[in-house]
């Protein structure tokens, strides 16, 4: 996460506890210049040291640590719940003694107050008051000085495609009874947090302490490069446009803009209300460049000049699972199994590329596990890393020559489940969720002899599903199963499995 | 016999150099100090991957080489605060991915066939010299698991396990932890060294191991046994994960290589001598062996305070700036214990934790090091004991995968 850089003002104290003033230099880890509200500011931390010269001396820099940080970078907090009516304020810095009052805009109407202090500043509000109804998203807007932060107040119903605002910024909320995926227009166009509705940690989520890009650590981030280089991640770009939409059965966002001078890219999110699947699709276009400086149209030019090499891949970063954070894919008519031992160990299988279009990615320990479906004919190759704080899935195409007009890109299914398997026949990926008043299992899978059945277990309970064929734009078929769960059984653990012939596969 | 003549030595230095936003700075613009620095003090600092490499010239003895380090660190922080940079001397950096060295070159060397006849009797004590210097605990967001990660990692392929060569069918070579190096001056070079950050710790260890190379120089030359080898790969394991607490495997018996470097100071006195110190020069050497602390021990107990990473560069920058705090640090550290050397079972244990599932059984290999017998032989008993799965594919190679 974020934190600051700052340049040492002052250091006071004695012993081991100091006052520290500085002023902020930059953002950590990317090393941007400070919000806007904490330009010229001179701020305090307190720390305990064992020796003062590891603090250094006035002009010196001192990193913070995120705790450290968090109030100076996110003075203003805005905490809303889907569906109610409250709403938080909390000011965990200001510059004075005394805060100024606090503004909340939304639904065309303003409310201010004072705030109360105890033990830190804060205030409540009800949307309600504001017009909300549970059926609408509500946009606030709240001030304090010169701090300002925006969020929603999100529907209560249980599917839904709207804006919203997190603590990084602008992103666009996809909900059905089975998944809430948040899109996030930064690095070019992102997954940036996926969970299950009912039970569970995020798949995304990781550690908040440490300072680190936040995708680095877990999301879903599209990839691209040109020969031998680093992948591009997109870091640093932020898509232009967008949009959130219900269409058909399902809701998606759109996006757009603008990555490099001849590059263009769109990324598109779409999530369908009756399976807990995303379907992805990413497209880079080349252009021919804008402002081509005069001598370099005087060149001669042969078509080669023109061509680009384009690599196209994806990286899904997770927590790193305590058993092990492995991947499952078929090579070589054979489902293997992957996993890296060590830290900072990065494997790319170059040599060989995953059949049958399909990776599924398993933290078994944590007992989530993520299926992605790709197309069976454009085969990816295997790659994966594992750090200290972090383990990803790292496929990626061969390149494609590309010329100015020219376009590549790629689709993916994502399945996520709270179960998964994998057998000589396929993968696949179950979970259950409450779709209205009634408990609902599901499995999605990709297989090579199709099944006939899913099978759900539950307490004493065993249920059989026939499995259908999804056909997906991008990806083929894919085979899916759900069947509602007897009342009152929803807490047991879920067991789940395919019926390969008149055996059941590995689960 | 005497390999070396005149009896010469210095050592590369690479240092980090941070701005105020704690980046490090690009070769491109070190070089622009080094030659400042070179003009003004003679001596021929260059630049390495992001680090001012500040070879201390050729030093014929131990007062020469203190008043080098002196004047270099002084003289190079002066010139870089003028631009507000600061100098970081440690052996890797915590977040970004640099290790970094002090590469000890002892001269004078007139016949490289002897060098390379050299390179087989000192490959054994390379591990030692490796313990002592150990000065990497943290890298790239790691931290703990080995007090050299450079050692352990080979530092990106610049400190190789030392191979025995023949001098009838050698090639020029570049890398080994130890080995003959004649172009330019021509010495042998110790590279396994991780970078110091105390000052006066880094003139005693160069002084201590240019003595002992020398004194090697004069012995008559003796091959290495596979079995010696074998003990000295994972002797140089040992090294990189326990420092100065390690035990090693020494001539069929076990140990502590604080009781072996204290030998290897007996026997090169005379060497030392020639370049002007005594044992009782060396008070930082002498405590630390005493206590088997190291300066990565000093570098984990900071770092136990500051668990993100970044914030823990910025804070061991500030104190490895000065030089000395290792020095003033060392006399209030406690004593640490001596750990066994690895048995059979705990070097299996190192080659299992190599391997994932679908690992290449080439990864194994990085586990100690071991020569191909030697390693594959170590697969076979996993393999045999249930531990791992081998599976051979002609697109995939051999990969194996552990049981759980």
């Amino acid at each position: 996460m974020q934190a600051l850089l700052g340049k040492i003002i002052e250091v006071a104290g004695d012993g081991a506890k100091h006052r520290i003033t500085f002023e902020p230099l930059c953002t950590l880890p990317d090393r941007k210049a400070p919000p806007e509200h904490l330009k010229g500011a001179k701020l305090t931390i307190e720390r305990e040291v064992a020796d003062p010269r590891e603090i250094g001396e006035r002009g010196d820099s001192i990193a913070l640590t995120v705790r450290e940080a968090k109030p100076f970078l996110q003075p203003l907090a805005v905490s809303t719940i889907r569906g109610r009516a409250l709403i938080t304020l909390r000011l965990r810095w200001c510059p004075g003694d005394s805060p100024p009052d606090w503004v909340v805009r939304a639904g065309g109407k303003i409310r201010s107050g004072k705030w109360r202090e105890n033990p830190s500043f804060h205030a409540s509000l009800q949307a309600t008051d504001f017009g909300w109804q549970s059926h609408e998203t509500l946009e606030i807007e709240a001030t304090c000085g010169d701090f300002k932060m925006r969020a929603f107040v999100t529907p209560a119903q249980e599917i839904f495609a709207t804006k919203i605002y997190t603590a990084r910024g602008a992103a666009w909320r996809l909900k059905n009874a089975w998944l809430s995926a948040d899109v996030t227009p930064r690095s070019g166009g992102a997954l940036e947090d996926l969970r299950r509705n009912h039970g569970g940690l995020g798949y995304f989520q990781n550690n908040d302490h440490l300072i680190h890009h936040p995708l680095d650590w877990g999301g879903h981030v599209d990839r691209f490069r040109s020969g031998w280089g680093e992948w591009n991640t997109m870091r640093d770009k932020t898509l232009e446009t967008g949009g959130a939409a219900r269409e058909g059965a399902s809701s998606r966002v759109a996006l757009e803009g603008d990555i490099e001078d001849d590059l263009r890219t769109q990324f598109s999110a779409t999530l369908l209300d009756d399976w807990p699947l995303l379907l992805l699709r990413r497209d880079f276009f080349l252009h021919a460049k804008k402002d081509e400086k005069k001598d370099e149209k005087d060149e001669l030019k042969q078509p080669i000049d023109a061509m680009r090499l384009f690599q196209t891949g994806f990286r899904c970063a997770v927590r790193p699972d305590q058993i092990a954070s492995r991947a499952w894919c078929r090579a070589d008519g054979d489902v293997m199994m992957f996993s890296l031992a060590q830290q900072n160990e990065g494997a790319n299988f170059w040599h060989w590329t995953m059949e049958d279009g399909f990776a599924l990615y398993e933290q078994a320990a944590r007992r989530q596990w993520l299926l992605y479906f790709f197309d069976a004919a454009s085969r990816p190759h295997l790659g994966l890393w594992r750090g200290p704080h972090a383990a990803t899935l790292e496929p990626f195409w061969p390149g494609v020559p590309l010329k100015p007009g020219d376009s590549t890109g790629f689709s993916l299914g994502l399945a996520a489940g709270e179960l998964g398997g994998a057998s000589e026949s396929g993968a696949w990926v179950a979970c259950r969720a409450k779709q209205g008043d009634e408990w609902r299992c599901a499995l999605l899978g990709r297989f090579k002899n199709v099944p006939r059945e899913a099978v759900f277990r539950l307490g004493d309970n065993e249920i059989k599903a026939p499995l259908g064929a999804l056909l997906l734009p991008g990806l083929g078929t894919i085979y899916a199963a759900t069947a509602p769960l007897p009342e009152g059984e929803a807490h047991y653990e879920l067991w789940a499995g395919v019926t390969e012939g008149d055996t059941e596969g590995d689960s | 016999m005497n390999l070396f003549q005149p009896r010469t030595f210095s050592t590369d230095w690479e240092i980090m150099v941070l701005d105020k936003l704690e980046r490090t700075v690009d070769e491109q613009k070190l070089m622009a100090f080094a030659a400042v620095l070179r003009r003004e003090l003679d001596l021929p600092i260059t630049v390495d991957w992001r680090t001012l490499e500040c070879p201390l010239g050729i030093n014929t003895s131990f007062a020469q080489l203190w008043e080098r380090v002196q004047t270099v660190t002084h003289r190079a922080a002066q010139i870089l605060a003028e631009f507000d940079l600061d100098l970081y001397p440690t052996g890797a950096h915590p977040v970004e991915q640099f290790f970094n060295a002090n590469h000890v070159h002892v001269g004078t060397l007139r016949d490289e066939s002897a060098a390379i006849r050299l390179e087989s009797a000192l490959l054994s004590y390379t591990p030692a010299f490796a313990a002592l210097a150990v000065n990497s605990p943290l890298s790239q967001g790691r931290r703990g698991a080995w007090k050299s990660y450079r050692v352990a990692h080979h530092a990106h392929h610049a400190t190789m396990p030392t191979q025995v060569r023949e001098p009838h069918f050698a090639q020029r070579m570049w890398g080994f932890d130890g080995g003959a190096k004649m172009f330019g001056g021509p010495t042998f070079e110790v590279r396994v060294l991780d970078a110091a950050s105390s000052f006066r710790f880094l003139a005693e260890m160069a002084t201590f191991v240019a003595a002992f190379v020398h004194h090697t120089g004069t012995q008559e030359p003796r091959e290495i046994s596979p079995q010696e080898y074998r003990d000295a790969m994972v002797n140089r394991w040992s090294a990189a994960k326990h420092g100065l607490q390690a035990s090693f495997h020494w001539q069929g018996a076990t140990i502590p290589v604080a009781d072996l470097l204290r030998q290897m100071l007996d026997e090169c006195a005379a060497s030392l001598e020639t370049l002007g110190a005594q044992r009782g020069d060396f008070s930082l050497l002498e405590a630390m062996l005493q206590k088997r602390v190291t300066q990565a021990d000093w570098t984990l107990q900071i770092a136990a305070r500051y668990p993100d990473p970044w914030v823990f560069a910025s804070a061991h920058a500030k104190l490895a700036r000065h030089g000395n705090v290792f020095d003033e640090w060392l006399p209030s550290a406690p004593p640490l214990d001596v750990l066994p050397a690895p048995d059979d079972e705990a070097i299996l244990q190192a080659h299992l934790e190599a391997i994932g599932e679908g690992t290449h059984f080439y990864r194994s290999r990085d586990a100690m090091s071991f020569p191909p017998p030697l390693a594959d032989a170590v697969i076979e008993q996993l393999v045999e004991t249930g531990r791992v799965k081998r599976e051979s594919s002609p697109k995939r190679g051999v990969t194996l995968s552990r049981i759980a």
